[in-house]
């Protein structure tokens, strides 16, 4: 009792002479909430105004704390303002637990950062309330969904009610803890040491996973999606935004590519099941939606209809505009476009591709494109949003790139309004996506069944996988996490992919380019030419060489970008990239002979065209591929070599494409192992010299993003691939595999650590007032001191990664910027100078956010010392007061952060 | 790791477009070199832990350009700058003249008691020199500053012109002001300039 009694002691010290506060025990004195504002006005008067406080107001007052706490001072609200007010008797231990981050933060200047995890779930009105407690879930749910905003208290209320009878009433509870747990994800209790509290949803921490790769979701690499309770990698965000925003979106995308990749087999399989469901459901309405929307896909197919060059044209003017905002945005405001056009052309477009990939063998597999895309519709609502705002990033590329940065950073307070906003945009964007959400509408409901499946799926599958780090899981998983892998450690296996896949798909987009151009000629040309159903074809191969363009400069942009979309392909891209431009190089020379020649041959010969479609195909899919960074642009992009000769006949493309592309195998599960290989050739067999090559290519994504799609950015590439080369070289480099691989060893610590946590609570609690509480006590902050340290060393890496994310993106901007540097300035036009700022307002946000990350660490260094030493004391103060000195707080500190570090 | 160091300081290299400010930073992060010159953009920097006196010091030093153009970006960055070094090129006069104008611009813009330090690089190429050494090792004492001449190529008193700086600030910031004699940089101060060494005014 006596560290108990410490802490308490200590908060009546605090509260004295605050009007209604009595601390007379750790549970009912806290309830109105008023003592834990005394105690932040106490040190921090400027940011409550203890005046203005009533007793009465017991939500208010507690929700006033946790917020203020959280955001303002970085300590995590591990309780829930509903909680208390429903409870008539706040959970002891953990009013102890968060009182002790507010000890910890004003002596020792820090939070118990191990806490950070243990967050309480306020979400659990929704989940409890649903499982348990009938009358609130209703109330419940409705607030919940918005997790991010907190429930209403009479929602939680009841779910609260549960809790305080909950501890005895609740089976489950009571075994374990007053307060009632569940885990948002598997519905099964949370024990304190693995709360981990998101949106006001309470989930496992080992639970938190990335809707698109399953991967855990780290502090600070993740986002909310349009759906409660789906979050996804920052990585994917941006990418995925539109993508994540729902999985669908990316299944759409990523079934062609996953399977092209290493398609996870699971995953692949459930995408199977999904396209071919949202095919099947979706096949007819996919068509229509194709039509309108699908455009893209259409184009790709030789749905000359939907191509119809108008269409073509508003990809390319979209697309256009988004590549300067960057591959994400792009994605995402071509998705959001599409919904409130109407024009689903550059959604549909990658989609279709995908599709057509997978289409290949069947026109209907186009459909099924289509119907992925219904999924991007949805997506789009929740894109729509981040559409908007991709589109005024597009706008000023410079700050759509360093807003998206700053968000992966933000606070999880940031994060949760974020959340917030976009789930409230994202409705929105449903509204002006009708679209695709009519079409699709049996498609969304099967795709997200589909999805939840699939993510069950590839969670488990990546839960093992992680586990046994086995990286060809994580493959699979790839396609499903290209987007958000890359920063997860799980990921690592997606990102790598994910990476190779932007690679990959920066190689398309070179070699896009290079088509896009004989395209543009051509477009005129085969317009020309084709004057049979090719006409469709050209159109669409124009509007692809559009996309591709712009794709392309969205690829750059992501990866340049830094938006989390991007940084995830980023971060693992530049391993990745090493290898993968060995790769581009490869496929570049294969490109070259196969695409090139069959697009020149259309654009000679008028027979030639559905060759060229084929190819546009191919592309098309690849470019697609590059804007939502799907593995599968890597994967076409191997195979695009051999399609393009198959695909000569225009009916004979769709049967060849798919058979060629790998993307209608990757339904199959074969279709995977190919793609590893290949990958895995890829990134291993091609030399240095080759990486140059693909750097080039990177980089000239990068500097296609600018503006000037096509010819200048592939030129400039080759520049800036010498410059981004050296970040990679640079002394302190750490390859995003090695991140990954530290992350994932930091996981499974963390889980082990968790497990004593869980045995640790259940005897604390069953402890209660007894003589070894205090013991019980010191061991429980130690542990969780401990989950801090993993903590700690969690988000180094994830800064590492970041960091290295941000200086290949500073890399990318560089280059873009001395190549409109370098022209002479009575050549540069009004847009050349607007781009050149822009790219310098980019440019000097990169450096000031990697200066960011650079104070962020001084300062979590300063703050982790200092509160290290608090904890140290804290604890040996308890046992002395025990009289039992029975642990050497110093020697075990030590041994613990010494083993608390991986490497 | 990013965190094992016991002081984080910020060091930012200013002077003539050209004079070699980047070619200091990569041979003292990266100990690289690169004789192709490719014009800063604006602002930069790099980072590199030290050694001295027994402590970690992670050193953020600030690339910035030398151009006109540039000159509302990087001057922003001279507040936040715990030690400022004014690079000149011992082969153009031009600019160690303009020391002079970045000396004001430090006074203008940093923060009082910045701590200064003055290069003058690419001494390797004396077959080209203009610019003597006196005339700095003078300017240099006028200031109150240290001063050393260096080659980012030959990487002469690279490392020592920024540990030399560095422990400036260490000394300082520690609160305890042996002296500014008493400091410091036996390797600093003895390599290239023993002239110059002199004067270590902290501020």
């Amino acid at each position: 009792m006596a560290a108990i009694k410490a802490l308490q002691q200590w908060c009546r010290q605090q509260c004295e002479g605050y009007r209604d506060v009595d601390i007379t025990n750790m549970t009912t004195s806290f309830r109105d909430g008023l003592a834990f504002c005394a105690i932040l006005h106490r040190h921090r008067p400027d940011l409550i105004n203890y005046s203005a406080l009533r007793k009465e107001n017991v939500y208010e007052n507690n929700k006033l704390a946790f917020c203020v706490a959280e955001e303002q001072l970085g300590i995590p609200a591990l309780l829930d303002a509903e909680d208390m007010v429903a409870l008539k008797v706040p959970d002891r231990l953990s009013i102890l637990t968060y009182v002790s981050q507010y000890y910890n933060y004003f002596h020792g200047r820090s939070p118990i950062g191990g806490m950070a995890g243990i967050k309480r779930p306020p979400s659990d009105a929704e989940e409890e309330s649903s499982g348990k407690k009938a009358p609130s879930v209703p109330a419940k749910l409705p607030m919940s969904t918005p997790a991010q905003a907190l429930p209403p208290s009479a929602a939680r209320t009841s779910s609260v009610v549960q809790r305080t009878s909950g501890s005895p009433k609740a089976g489950q509870r009571v075994a374990s803890s007053a307060v009632s747990s569940t885990c948002g994800v598997c519905g099964k209790h949370v024990h304190l040491v693995q709360r981990h509290l998101v949106d006001g949803r309470l989930y496992h921490r080992s639970c938190f996973r990335c809707k698109q790769c399953s991967s855990t979701l780290r502090s600070g690499a993740y986002r909310a999606t349009g759906e409660p309770g789906n979050f996804v990698c920052t990585s994917h965000h941006s990418k995925a935004t539109s993508v994540n925003a729902t999985s669908l979106a990316l299944a759409a995308k990523q079934p062609g590519a996953t399977p092209v990749d290493s398609g996870a087999p699971s995953i692949l399989q459930k995408f199977q099941e999904m396209n071919g469901q949202a095919a099947a459901a979706a096949a007819p309405k996919a068509q229509p939606a194709a039509q309108k929307s699908a455009v893209g896909n259409v184009t790709a197919k030789g749905f000359t209809r939907t191509t119809s060059e108008p269409p073509a044209s508003t990809f390319s003017v979209r697309v256009g505009s988004p590549p300067g905002s960057r591959l994400p945005a792009s994605p995402v405001a071509s998705r959001l476009e599409h919904s409130t056009t109407g024009t689903h052309v550059t959604n549909s477009a990658p989609v279709g591709w995908t599709s057509s990939t997978r289409g290949p063998v069947t026109n209907n597999s186009q459909s099924a494109p289509g119907v992925p895309e219904p999924c991007p519709a949805v997506p789009q609502g929740r894109g729509t949003s981040r559409v908007s705002a991709a589109v005024t990033k597009l706008g000023l590329n410079s700050g759509s790139l360093g807003a998206v940065d700053p968000q992966d950073w933000t606070p999880s307070a940031s994060r949760t309004q974020q959340a917030r906003e976009r789930f409230f945009q994202s409705p929105a964007a449903p509204s002006s996506g009708p679209l695709a959400k009519t079409p699709f509408p049996a498609d969304s409901p099967s795709r997200d069944s589909s999805r939840e499946q699939a993510l069950s799926f590839i969670r488990k599958a990546l839960s093992g996988v992680e586990a046994a780090g086995t990286q060809v899981p994580g493959r699979s998983s790839p396609a499903m996490n290209s987007c958000p892998k890359t920063e997860h450690p799980k990921a690592v296996p997606a990102g790598k992919l994910s990476q190779p896949d932007v690679p990959h798909t920066l190689s398309s987009t070179s070699r896009m380019e290079p088509s896009a151009r004989l395209s543009v000629g051509n477009t005129s040309q085969s317009s020309g030419l084709s004057k049979m159903d090719k006409s469709s074809a050209v159109s669409s191969q124009i509007s692809r060489a559009v996309t591709d363009s712009r794709l392309k400069p969205e690829a750059p942009m992501a990866k340049g970008p830094s938006t989390s979309p991007q940084q995830s392909q980023e971060d693992g891209p530049e391993g990745w990239r090493a290898r993968l431009k060995p790769v581009e190089k490869k496929l570049l020379a294969g490109r070259a002979n196969l695409v090139p020649s069959p697009r020149a041959k259309e654009l000679k010969e008028p027979q030639v065209p559905a060759e060229p479609k084929a190819g546009d195909a191919l592309m098309a899919p690849r470019a697609p591929v590059k804007a939502s960074g799907s593995p599968q642009g890597g994967i076409r992009i191997t195979l695009t070599p051999v399609q393009p000769a198959q695909t000569q006949g225009h009916t004979g493309p769709g049967t060849r494409l798919p058979a060629a592309s790998p993307s209608s195998y990757p339904r199959r599960r074969l279709a995977i192992p190919p793609t590893l290989d290949v990958s895995a050739n890829w990134l291993q067999s091609e030399p240095s010299g080759q990486k140059n090559q693909a750097q080039s290519w990177e980089k000239p994504h990068s500097q296609d993003n600018p503006g000037r799609p096509l010819g200048p950015a592939s030129m400039p590439a080759l520049p800036e691939k010498t410059m981004s080369s050296p970040v990679r070289l640079h002394p302190d480099y750490v390859p995003q595999e090695e991140i990954e691989r530290q992350l994932q060893d930091i996981e499974k610590q963390l889980d082990a650590l968790e497990h004593r946590g869980v045995a640790l609570e259940q005897q604390l609690r069953a402890a209660d007032g007894a003589a070894e509480e205090d013991d019980l006590m010191v061991a429980w902050f130690r542990l969780v001191h401990e989950k801090q340290l993993l903590l700690r060393l969690e988000s180094e890496l994830m800064y590492k990664s970041k960091t290295q994310r941000l200086e290949e993106r500073q890399l990318d901007l560089e280059g873009e910027l001395r190549r409109l540097m370098a022209k002479p300035e009575g050549l540069k036009s009004p847009q050349d100078r607007r781009r050149e700022q822009e790219l310098l307002n980019q440019y000097v946000n990169t450096v000031n956010d990697r200066s960011d990350i650079v104070d962020i660490l001084d300062e979590d260094r300063l703050r982790e010392k200092e509160e290290d030493q608090v904890l140290q004391d804290m604890i040996q103060k308890l046992d002395m007061q025990k009289k039992k000195p029975k642990f050497r707080l110093s020697k075990i500190w030590g041994q613990k952060s010494k083993s608390c570090h991986p490497e | 790791m990013a965190k094992a160091y016991d002081h984080l300081f910020k060091l930012l290299l200013i002077g003539d477009s050209g004079v070699g400010k980047t070619c200091l930073i990569i041979r003292f992060a990266e100990d690289n070199f690169n004789s192709t010159h490719i014009s800063t953009i604006g602002i930069d920097f790099k980072i590199r832990t030290v050694d001295i006196e027994g402590k970690k010091i992670k050193l953020q030093v600030w690339d910035t350009a030398g151009q006109e153009r540039f000159k509302t970006i990087t001057t922003a960055y001279y507040r936040g700058a715990m030690g400022i070094i004014l690079v000149y090129d011992i082969t153009d006069e031009k600019s160690f003249e303009n020391i002079q104008t970045w000396m004001k611009s430090i006074r203008e813009n940093a923060s009082a008691g910045v701590g200064r330090l003055l290069l003058g690089n690419k001494c390797d190429m004396e077959a080209k020199r203009k610019v003597q050494k006196e005339p700095a090792d003078k300017l240099a004492r006028e200031h109150g500053i240290r001063f050393f001449e260096t080659s980012a190529k030959s990487s002469t008193n690279v490392d020592e012109a920024f540990s030399s700086l560095a422990r400036d600030i260490l000394l300082k910031s520690g609160a305890r002001r042996l002296g500014d004699g008493s400091k410091v940089s036996s390797g600093a101060l003895q390599p290239y300039d023993r002239k110059n060494a002199s004067k270590c005014s902290l501020g």
